[in-house]
């Protein structure tokens, strides 16, 4: 039980840290930003104080079983009418769900991965071979994305097979931008997550050229803002959505070894580090909004790619922001959530669980492939093996080694 | 009432059985139709009104809204106003949705195509209801910065005062502070010194009001880094807020070491750094880097 007494010992070492630089914001006027801020410190001092008030043997585990079942239920059967708020994502369904499983270490079998290949296929555009956000709709850039992604996950190399890599190619080619952008659809709006959704399109079905990256990558660093995170569209606020999108996908066009040179890494690392808080543990998307459990991978996720750009490894407190996510993160009965005032739903079960599995591995950058190594230092994180998940590639997002498997069927 | 009763739905053949969604039979019938309307490419009174009605259920059917566009494009006479009202009660209902806000754009572009000029007065109401709401609304804050690139309305008085306002309300409203930065900063013209200080003063008294407030630092770091500015001119401003006995922020101690980096007095930033290591304890990996990059 070594592991569950430092997580113990950890949480007690930041409930204690009472005396921190910002004691004086109570003196400051009151506001929205303040009060929200507080109401939620508030319920996560709560939880804190209790799991402190008990046994360390009583120290919040993963509750794998639960989430598991909460997973394949909806991976069994329909979904309930109010899911129609959700017609036009089916390809994000699918990704979210197989994609959680799999960081669960669970086996995708093959009548799963046959049932995601079908259903994949069935939201392409026969127009452009693209994917839709389901059947009859037309293409788009992150259904594509989240599309090839759960096949990528599920193995579902049939179907895959069956997409038309040259009608896609020249679809991505017309939603490309002079300016260096992509849009995500017809008529849609170019934003940080086109751009990354296109050239982790583009590579993952090998057909990146140079015709696709034209420009990528000064288009993407005039979105790094003043404060060193980056915006959806230049000029916009940082924000941790687009901030992962931009710095992946300035990985893959570069190396995360090279970020420097393109753009102001320091600032970038700053803004990161200060995502996280003090009492939290987890991070927030903006400066001065609210902790969310989804930022531990689109913040949280920069990490790897900073710890390799720098040679420095933890400038994010990963067992912090695992603490927040075991202790604050898991809905009762099942499934993982923003925070402790909201419900699970798909979205934050997959990026909860790509957080939490960063905070358990290192990743190693060689020969333009990430290699992820579970960590053993115990001055930064133990890793027990209830609470262990698999891990993630940090620019694409499914477990390590799936997406050059994907690659490699399309090569060959 | 439009009459559809000419109009056959088609359904996919074999439906993938994984994650089908329930929906309710009105909802399959709408979308059926409209999509059915689609592929016919028709542009008529009651595909508009088809799309209206899959829009309010759905509002992220990007789809639909592509296809609305084409229709509104093809009836020359319907009121392009009428359709940014409508689209305004649209956004109302649904703060967080990616497609409300660009399909606005495109319309007032269509505006512009069409009678050659737009008047933006009509914007501020629906945007002042919607931040309103959300004072830190992406979507919304995003499109304002349109606004602001599309009619040139950098440094303009309307747009500074509304910034003025949302940090007078809420001083950690960031994203008021980032549209202030674009609206000074954003296309690239000098600043004269005068209105250079006016900024400046403006932060520092955001600051003293707020010495823990993170956004106004960074707003006076980027001003002073994007402008090239000399960065230790700020010693005073970070002295005064990093006295362990006094009101202090550790946004003061941060600028305060790289101020001393800056002027090669790395003892005394280091020390600076280890102070952060024990008070900021979460991020002690962080500043212990910050301290070991310091070169004698």
């Amino acid at each position: 039980m070594a592991q569950i007494n430092l997580n113990y010992d950890k949480l007690q070492e930041l409930f204690e840290a009472s005396d921190r630089v910002d004691e004086f914001r109570i003196k400051e006027p009151a506001s929205r930003t303040i009060e929200s801020q507080m109401e939620v410190e508030m319920d996560i001092l709560k939880i804190y104080e209790d799991i402190l008030s008990q046994e360390k043997s009583q120290f919040p585990i993963l509750t794998r079983k639960r989430h598991s079942k909460y997973i394949n239920t909806f991976l069994s059967r329909p979904l309930p009418a109010p899911f129609t708020a959700l017609d036009a994502s089916h390809p994000w369904i699918i990704y979210w769900l197989v994609n959680s499983k799999a960081l669960l270490g669970e086996e995708i079998d093959s009548e799963l991965s046959e049932n995601i290949g079908h259903k994949v296929l069935e939201c392409v555009d026969s127009e452009t071979g693209a994917i839709g956000g389901g059947n009859g709709q037309m293409a788009h850039m992150a259904a594509t994305y989240a599309g090839l992604l759960a096949l990528t996950v599920s193995k579902s190399y049939k179907a895959a097979a069956q997409l038309e890599r040259s009608k896609i190619y020249n679809w991505l080619l017309e939603m490309k931008q002079p300016d260096g952008s992509f849009i995500m659809h017809y008529n849609g709006e170019a934003d940080t997550r086109a751009v990354y959704c296109a050239i982790c399109v583009a590579s993952l079905l090998d057909i990146m050229d140079d015709k696709l990256a034209y420009k990528a990558i000064d288009w993407l660093a005039s979105c790094q803002t003043y404060e060193g995170g980056f915006s959806g569209y230049p000029g916009d606020e940082a924000h941790g959505g687009y901030t992962f999108c931009a710095v992946a996908a300035l990985s893959m066009l570069k190396s995360p070894s090279d970020l420097a040179s393109v753009i102001d890494l320091d600032n970038l690392i700053s803004w990161t580090v200060q995502r996280q808080y003090s009492l939290e543990g987890g991070l927030s998307g903006r400066t001065n909004k609210l902790v969310d459990g989804c930022y531990s991978h689109w913040v949280g996720g920069l990490t790897p790619l900073l710890e390799i750009a720098t040679g420095q490894k933890d400038l994010l407190n990963r067992i912090q922001l695992q603490n927040y996510i075991l202790c604050c993160c898991q809905d009762e009965p099942a499934g993982l959530r923003d925070k402790p005032s909201a419900r699970a739903d798909f979205y934050h079960t997959n990026y909860v669980l790509c957080g939490l599995s960063m905070t358990q591995h290192y990743q190693e950058y060689k020969d333009g492939e990430y290699i992820g190594h579970r960590i053993s230092d115990p001055s930064v994180t133990e890793v027990s093996d209830i609470n262990h998940v698999r891990s993630l590639d940090p620019v694409y997002g499914v477990p390590n080694g799936l997406a050059s498997q994907m690659i490699a069927l399309y090569r060959a | 009432m439009y009459d559809y009763s000419d109009i056959v739905i088609e359904e996919p053949v074999e439906p993938s059985p994984l994650c089908q969604i329930l929906y309710s039979d009105e909802f399959k019938q709408l979308i059926g139709i409209a999509k059915a309307l689609m592929r016919s490419n028709e542009h008529s009174e009651r595909a508009l009104k088809i799309t209206e009605r899959v829009i309010e259920k759905v509002a992220a059917h990007y789809t639909i809204w592509s296809y609305r566009l084409s229709i509104v494009k093809g009836l020359q006479n319907y009121s392009l106003d009428k359709e940014l009202d409508w689209c305004g009660q649209i956004a109302v209902h649904n703060p967080k949705n990616y497609q409300i806000w660009h399909y606005r754009s495109l319309i007032i572009e269509l505006i512009l195509e069409r009678i050659g000029s737009f008047d933006l007065k009509q914007e501020y109401p629906i945007l002042e209801k919607m931040l309103d709401q959300d004072s830190k609304n992406y979507h919304v804050w995003s499109y304002r910065r349109w606004l602001v690139e599309r009619f040139n309305l950098f440094r303009d008085t309307n747009e500074f005062k509304y910034t003025e306002k949302m940090l007078e309300e809420d001083v950690r409203n960031n994203s008021a502070w980032n549209h202030r930065f674009f609206v000074l900063l954003g296309d690239k013209k000098t600043l004269t010194n005068d209105q250079i200080q006016a900024e400046i003063d403006y932060v520092t008294a955001k600051v003293d009001i707020a010495p823990t407030n993170p956004s106004s630092w960074n707003y006076l770091k980027g001003i002073y880094n994007k402008l090239n500015m000399d960065v230790t001119n700020l010693q005073p401003l970070a002295t005064k807020y990093s006295d362990l006995n006094s009101v202090h922020s550790q946004y003061a101690f941060e600028l305060l070491a790289e101020i001393l980096e800056k002027q090669k007095l790395f003892e005394q930033a280091i020390d600076i750094y280890a102070l952060l290591e024990e008070k900021d304890s979460i991020r002690k990996r962080y500043w212990r880097w910050r301290s070991s990059r310091l070169s004698f």
